[in-house]
């Protein structure tokens, strides 16, 4: 009964591009997120806090646009890292309508204790993937959103 | 193991961006009919094979129990999917579509095709086929 699903996977959605996608990117979270687990953080957490690093603040349209993502979705990740005070937020000063988000020093460090346990993740998925097939297939990914 | 990161080397990122891409692409068709990329691919599994388990659902969809029940719960308080007991254990619950979820399928299948269309004629139709290959390939290991 459990083979003849397996089977019948193979011929489902086979033409989606957006399942295909989507799919493989549910498969290399919860790669990363086993391995950014350790120091806490998840992997849409760890790339919020990545985007804030170099900057002093961002506003959250800008980090919005630069993540690719809907600001609802957005608002939902960064509110666990504010609680635990690894992100702060505040109104912009020129537009009180306008909320800026920055990194605190606590959310500095733990960035810099992730750095280890992200690689761990890229090694374990470059090694069953290959380095070179997943080189180019991150060409191909960033091509797509570049527009 | 101190190489300093860049985003341009990682792949998880390279992959959930443009899983958001397609995603806000696909959800703009696929909204005309009241679904996410999430609620069509259940439907579309369930209209092939009617009387999955959440354990089949989550495992052809490499997704969390929790996130595959969030999707699920709007399907079901709006009758398009329904569940009955299993014969063999009172306990696992089948899931299927309902005629109106029938009719749902039938009519996001055309939503899905134009979605489909618009992201295939902006990255190519040949280019979006040897892309799914290598991560259906990746998916399946």
């Amino acid at each position: 009964m459990h083979v003849e699903t397996e089977a019948d996977e193979i011929q489902l959605s086979p033409e989606d591009d957006c399942f295909a996608i989507r799919q493989a990117a549910r498969y290399v979270t919860q790669l990363y997120d086993r391995h950014l687990g350790r120091v806490g953080l998840k992997t849409t957490q760890f790339s919020i806090m990545f985007h804030l690093r170099r900057r002093k603040w961002m506003t959250m349209k800008e980090l919005a646009d630069a993540m690719v993502m809907e600001r609802t979705t957005l608002v939902r990740a960064i509110q666990p890292l504010q609680r635990d005070g690894l992100v702060y937020t505040e109104a912009s000063r020129s537009n009180r309508r306008v909320l800026t988000v920055m990194l605190t020093t606590a959310g500095e460090e733990r960035l810099m204790e992730a750095r280890d346990h992200w690689h761990a993740a890229q090694n374990e998925f470059e090694q069953r993937f290959g380095t070179q097939r997943a080189a180019n297939l991150r060409d191909e990914l960033f091509d797509m959103t570049k527009r | 193991m101190s190489k300093p990161i860049s985003h341009d080397d990682c792949n998880c990122f390279a992959l959930r961006q443009a899983a958001r891409y397609v995603t806000q692409i696909y959800e703009r068709h696929l909204g005309e009919v009241g679904l996410t990329a999430a609620q069509f691919t259940i439907i579309a599994k369930l209209a092939r094979k009617p009387g999955l388990t959440m354990l089949d659902l989550a495992d052809s969809m490499v997704m969390e129990r929790t996130t595959l029940v969030r999707a699920l719960k709007p399907l079901q308080r709006d009758g398009l999917v329904i569940s009955e007991p299993s014969e063999h254990d009172g306990r696992t619950y089948l899931f299927s579509l309902s005629g109106a979820g029938k009719e749902t399928f039938a009519q996001a299948a055309v939503a899905w095709r134009a979605a489909q269309d618009e992201f295939e004629s902006k990255f190519g139709r040949s280019r979006a086929k040897a892309l799914r290959a290598e991560l259906f390939n990746m998916t399946a290991s």
